[in-house]
């Protein structure tokens, strides 16, 4: 009896060692590994617009230099934009979450993913979300990630409210400087269009202009590409020939569809009002 | 029992509870590191204290009593106690702060279940132990009253 009791209490004593120094090289080893500041890292991201989505791809590293495995490594991302009105910030919504999952990162190694975020240019119209091609937002990424380490201990950590700044593709979107003309004995519209695009992307596909008249009938209508680099302001005149000069008046509207990505954002109608007539 | 013994046993118990316990609270106290964990844990300091306390508290009683049958009831009782008030301070291993940063609120959450398990099994290990010794001493002393 006495025996087994001293065996019992020896292993209790020897358990209760071995399962504090795992605490404690856990715990150690947790923190050198964050200590070092390239346990996980960012890459500078990379943005596409294709089939009607806004794609941008975050390159991160985890770096485990550890003495224990980094197990069900999960990071999520959700942004969130409020419309910036004059009366300040509007309800904030929700337009794109992304998840990225890795499996494990061994000790002493590295994983590389791509943490890609699709921000849908489609769901943004279906939404009735469309100020975002033309208006400044606030834009928030809540951020979320988790781990387990050394199959002990989960550890999970949410940053909510990180501002992003979100710039508009079709910011500032204007007409200006309708006439009509004649060239080459043809009736020929010209107008010209600008707008700044401010997004880290850069757009190209093609604006198409409608002219009205003051009754809503058609009397011009025509497509020009559009190239705009990132950080740039685009400005460019639109020459289109009238049909039948009869129905042009000097007020009426100009309704602009633009199509980027696959997608057609429109009508984006713009009044017009003291139409220029150069008759030679 | 002498005055002398009964000075032993105090003295004993002292150096026990300063041991068991005593010592860690001592450098948690006056080192800083309860005013530093405090912003980020802020149940760090009722986990700490309350098990310092119970160990401290446990180590003088069982001490005072050696040699009685109450010795190894107090140590049982310490090793459930003990961890009973782990797994209620820690919310039964998953431990949840939250930090504000430059205007982000940060919030981290640790789940360590599986440890909290193995110092659950531990505790019950222990107090199959003491009851080992309750019975063996028990069977002892009747043998001599025999």
């Amino acid at each position: 009896m006495k025996q087994s009791v001293k065996a019992v209490g020896l292993a209790v004593t020897v358990a209760t060692i071995i399962l504090i120094a795992f605490i404690a090289t856990m715990v150690y080893s947790l923190y050198t590994t964050v200590a070092t500041g390239k346990a996980i890292g960012l890459g500078e991201p990379t943005y596409t617009l294709t089939d009607g989505a806004l794609t941008m791809a975050i390159p991160l590293y985890i770096n485990n230099t550890g003495l224990y495995d980094m197990t069900d490594i999960n990071i999520t991302t959700i942004v969130v934009v409020a419309p910036l009105g004059r009366e300040g910030a509007g309800q904030p919504v929700e337009i794109a979450s992304a998840t990225t999952v890795i499996p494990a990162v061994r000790r002493g190694s590295t994983a590389e993913e791509i943490h890609e975020l699709t921000i849908s240019l489609t769901e943004i119209l279906e939404r009735n979300l469309t100020f975002l091609l033309f208006e400044e937002a606030e834009m928030y990424t809540n951020v979320a990630m988790s781990f387990t380490y050394a199959k002990a201990m989960t550890f999970s950590v949410s940053a909510e409210g990180i501002e992003v700044p979100w710039g508009p593709p079709l910011y500032g979107l204007n007409v200006s400087d309708l006439t009509v003309e004649l060239e080459d004995a043809v009736p020929v519209a010209k107008v010209w269009v600008g707008f700044e695009n401010r997004s880290p992307m850069d757009l190209s596909g093609a604006l198409t202009v409608e002219l009205r008249n003051a009754h809503g009938e058609v009397f011009s209508t025509g497509t020009v590409d559009l190239n705009a680099p990132s950080m740039t302001a685009w400005r460019g005149v639109v020459s289109i020939p009238v049909e039948d000069p009869s129905l042009v008046t000097p007020e009426g509207e100009v309704w602009l569809y633009v199509s980027i990505g696959g997608v057609t954002v429109g009508p984006i109608v713009i009044p017009y009002s003291g139409l220029v007539w150069w008759w030679p | 029992m002498k005055v002398r013994e009964v000075v032993k046993r105090v003295l004993d118990a002292a150096v026990w509870a300063l041991i068991m316990g005593g010592e860690f609270l001592l450098i948690y106290r006056l080192t800083g590191v309860a005013e530093q964990m405090a912003p980020i844990v802020p149940q760090g300091e009722l986990i700490i204290t309350s098990l310092a306390a119970v160990f401290i508290a446990f180590e003088v009683a069982i001490r005072l009593l050696k040699g009685t049958i109450f010795s190894y009831a107090l140590d049982g009782a310490r090793a459930i106690a003990s961890v009973a008030i782990l797994a209620y301070t820690t919310n039964f291993g998953v431990v949840d702060m939250v930090m504000p940063l430059e205007g982000v609120t940060l919030r981290l959450s640790i789940n360590f279940q599986p440890i909290l398990a193995a110092f659950m099994l531990l505790g019950i290990v222990s107090l199959a132990k003491s009851i080992m010794e309750a019975v063996g001493f028990a069977s002892k002393k009747l043998e001599g009253e025999v």
